[in-house]
């Protein structure tokens, strides 16, 4: 049982890679976090990752935290590449990634989200994650394929 | 994850896929046949003009799904120049009816000869075979008994495989539904030697 997709569908294959992007999603989110922290002399807390009051967006120190969202889409969608690398299952595992966060917040708050800018803020990270991970992906699918060629010309 | 559930989906709802090659002289009926056993087993299909039905130049291909298997059929051009094509097909397949056309009674030497040339090929051990008499709907046509005495000859050759004949008639559609039933016992029960196509998700 070896070779090159022997099989159409390898469900240890999937879930691997959906626990590994889980990781470096929440990884990346951590960094971030940390960072923007740093810069505005903050302690650092879990709060910023799940919490639902920094959506408020009242103010500008509110909107600076939920920016982190979106610079981590950036990552995500790197790793999303470097992980899975195909076009056709970016879109897929950037909804799956953002249902696995949204029990995390769920669980963590013990209601679901009631602001209507986390849900924005949710999507624009799927839509940024997505277009990232496919354009990047198409690249790397469509890449010339390098044939030692025989003939001297 | 869609991919995840998906692939889950199509791995409970799949069917094993046997192959089963329709033989025989050119007119004996293969394409009717096979024509027929697609309107009996597909419900909503609607059977081609009979008189429609020209010689198959070619193949032909049917697919039934019966209880939790897919049977695929091969309906083989029977012209003699056609008939070289035949053994290339012989190692894939799982199952062999082979249609006599019962009222030819001059061809049914020649008929008989194309059989035993068949039943001689080693990729064929084994397989289950079926010998349909064909066109019993015609008022002159040979009997089973008839026929069998002259393919009798080949007894030796046929071996320890599964073998039967049976009366049909294609134009009506006697006969079909037992000889597709039976045919379906015998693949399943010869699943061991010859296994069914390996499936894309394992």
């Amino acid at each position: 049982m070896s070779g090159f997709r022997y099989q159409k569908w390898d469900p240890l294959l999937i879930i691997s890679q959906i626990i590994s992007i889980q990781t470096l999603y929440y990884l990346g989110l951590g960094f971030w976090v940390l960072l923007i922290t740093v810069v505005v002399d903050r302690s650092p807390s879990l709060d910023y990752m799940f919490s639902y009051e920094i959506f408020k967006t009242s103010n500008w120190n509110n909107r600076l935290f939920s920016s982190v969202f979106f610079l981590n889409a950036l990552t995500s969608g790197l790793a999303i590449v470097y992980i899975v690398g195909r076009y056709k299952q970016c879109l897929d595992f950037s909804v799956t990634i953002h249902v696995y966060h949204f029990l995390a917040c769920w669980v963590y708050n013990s209601q679901s989200p009631h602001h209507f800018s986390w849900y924005v803020t949710q999507f624009f990270c799927i839509v940024i994650m997505t277009i990232l991970s496919e354009h990047l992906s198409k690249k790397y699918e469509l890449r010339n394929i390098p044939l030692a060629s025989r003939v001297d010309l | 994850m869609w991919t995840l559930l998906t692939g889950f989906y199509q791995y409970l709802t799949q069917k094993d896929d046997y192959y089963i090659l329709i033989v025989g002289l050119d007119n004996a009926g293969k394409t009717t046949y096979l024509e027929q056993t697609k309107t009996k087993y597909c419900p909503n299909y609607k059977m081609m003009n009979p008189s429609k039905i020209t010689t198959t130049v070619g193949c032909n291909i049917g697919t039934i799904d019966i209880g939790n298997i897919r049977l695929n059929f091969w309906d083989l051009g029977g012209q003699e120049e056609l008939q070289s094509l035949w053994d290339k097909y012989y190692a894939d397949c799982h199952g062999i009816i082979y249609i006599i056309d019962s009222a030819d009674r001059e061809r049914l030497e020649e008929s008989w000869l194309i059989f035993d040339k068949m039943i001689q090929s080693e990729q064929l051990t084994n397989v289950p075979l079926l010998v349909s008499c064909n066109k019993q709907d015609i008022e002159q046509c040979m009997t089973v008994p008839e026929i069998k005495r002259t393919f009798n000859r080949s007894t030796a050759k046929i071996g320890v495989r599964d073998c039967m004949v049976l009366a049909c008639s294609a134009l009506s559609g006697d006969g079909i539904n037992e000889s597709i039933n039976w045919m379906k016992d015998c693949i399943v029960r010869n699943s061991t030697m010859r296994p069914p196509k390996r499936q894309d998700i394992a």
